[in-house]
């Protein structure tokens, strides 16, 4: 039984990812997100989020860096999330 | 003559190195500048140095419990603080750690949550060493801080505590991990891959009722085995609100030179997360959920009394949150207001001497003084181990990041 439900499991997650192959591109609307949108994005699936002003530039920096490897974010996302909270503060 | 000429050559050398010594007095400068310069800026390792930059972020919280059925009824149990150091050493190294202080069933108790050190070798690449939370599910890296944990409690199993048996490595361990993130279209995978000291058996020869259980924080190896895990998560929409993952562990977990030194443990998890907002619910919604499954190959241990039983550890444990936050209504006290839900199933191999079912629903209230200080109340009701039921209000005030 329960290697029936690591079989079900695995091929779902086999199929969505296969699924997703065939637009290997990344769309535009999907790289132009600000660094607001990203930090809405991700950092809300865990955990709700401190006012940008409670940290400075330098501290955001040091945080962003942590959250980055914690998460496993894209460069991409952790550089414009960062941006956003040194814009925001 | 023979001797004027070696005087003569003599006193060539010398001016030779009279007139060299401030070329070589030059090269003594430079060297360490040389030096400080190839070490300050490696061209093999980009980003190891640079303004040091660090920051202390953490968290602190107080528990209080009622127990209508103990004979202690009411209880302030715990109080914790962990603060967590992050230190930046160049554009792509850095150095982070926690330490944690809290109290537990009346003692004192300090231990070094985490403590790595991680290099950026590209964007799709990171590696790190150290004492790590093991990357082996979701909630033991990013949900069980308990600033991030909705609620007062952790799910079934899904909490390092003695005399509990861990069912998957849900403690952090000694090892090394890569990681990243990237792109596939418009989905979004991460990976991480590990290898670590991995868990040690408990043979039950000094705790007679944990014979057969893992231990993972297992700092330093039982046996030159190491174990080998990791994580792949994807997240299928643009909006990264899903987010599915599969886990995996394997490792030999017997000290060495003992008749369980080849024993076999292989532990899987998924999880899924989805968060999202509804405008239409004035909502955000949160769903959470991981199942772990824990084999260990069947061996024999000695009971009470010595006699010999033998058993494989087939175990498994789930739990299902799910959260609804009002946080688009207008009313500002009752947007901060977070409602959430939890059933959570330990079901342990039946032949252990520590076997059983377990089962618990947790209902709680959680209410944000800020987006850093929440103050949380739950009712539990569940089945214990051995039919025992359980019934608790906790109460528990947390602030942190």
């Amino acid at each position: 039984m329960k290697k029936l439900i690591y079989t079900i499991i695995f091929a779902c997650f086999v199929s969505m990812l296969f699924l997703s192959l065939p637009s290997c591109k990344t769309s535009a609307a999907v790289k132009e997100k600000s660094g607001a949108i990203l930090w809405s994005e991700n950092c809300s699936r865990c955990h709700y989020s401190p006012d940008p002003e409670d940290y400075n530039d330098a501290q955001w920096e040091v945080i962003v860096m942590h959250m980055r490897v914690r998460t496993s974010l894209t460069e991409d996302e952790s550089q414009k999330i960062l941006k956003f909270l040194q814009d925001s503060n | 003559m023979c001797m004027k000429k070696t005087n003569t050559r003599i006193l060539l050398l010398l001016l030779a190195g009279f007139y060299a010594m401030p070329t070589v007095a030059q090269e003594m400068e430079q060297e360490p500048k040389l030096v400080q310069t190839e070490t300050k800026e490696p061209k093999d390792f980009k980003g190891l140095s640079g303004i040091t930059k660090n920051v202390i972020i953490g968290y602190a919280y107080s528990d209080f419990i009622y127990d209508p059925h103990s004979e202690i009824k009411t209880n302030f149990t715990r109080v914790g603080f962990s603060p967590t150091m992050v230190w930046m050493l160049g554009e792509k190294l850095f150095f982070e750690s926690q330490v944690e202080f809290y109290t537990d069933s009346g003692n004192i108790n300090t231990k070094i949550e985490y403590l790595k050190l991680s290099y950026i070798i590209n964007k799709y690449m990171t590696v790190g060493m150290g004492k790590m939370l093991t990357p082996f599910g979701l909630y033991t890296e990013r949900i069980e801080a308990p600033f991030i944990e909705k609620l007062p409690n952790a799910p079934l199993g899904l909490r390092q505590m003695d005399g509990v048996p861990n069912i998957g490595p849900i403690s952090p361990e000694m090892g090394v991990d890569l990681r990243g993130g990237f792109y596939v279209g418009d989905s979004k995978m991460n990976y991480v891959l590990y290898v670590s000291n991995g868990a040690k058996l408990n043979d039950g020869l000094s705790e007679t009722h944990l014979a057969g259980t893992l231990n993972y924080e297992n700092f330093f190896d039982n046996n030159s085995n190491k174990s080998f895990g990791g994580r792949i998560g994807y997240l299928p929409l643009s909006n990264s609100s899903l987010e599915i993952g599969g886990s995996w562990s394997y490792s030999e977990v017997g000290d060495v030179k003992t008749a369980y030194e080849h024993l076999m443990s292989k532990a899987y998890s998924f999880d899924v997360t989805y968060h999202k907002t509804y405008p239409a619910l004035k909502s955000m919604i949160d769903f959470k959920g991981q199942v772990n499954f824990l084999e260990v190959d069947k061996a024999n241990y000695f009971d009470e009394k010595g006699d010999v039983y033998s058993f494989e550890n087939r175990s498994n444990i789930y739990y299902v949150r799910l959260s609804l936050r009002p946080a688009l209504v207008h009313n500002k006290y009752m947007k901060r207001f977070e409602f959430i839900g939890r059933y959570s199933v330990a079901d342990f191999a039946n032949d252990a001497l520590w076997g059983g079912y377990a089962q618990r629903t947790d209902l709680g209230i959680s209410y944000w003084l800020s987006l850093r200080i929440g103050l949380r109340i739950a009712y539990e009701k569940g089945d214990g181990l051995h039919g025992v039921s359980t019934e608790a209000i906790l109460v528990r005030f947390v602030t942190g990041f």
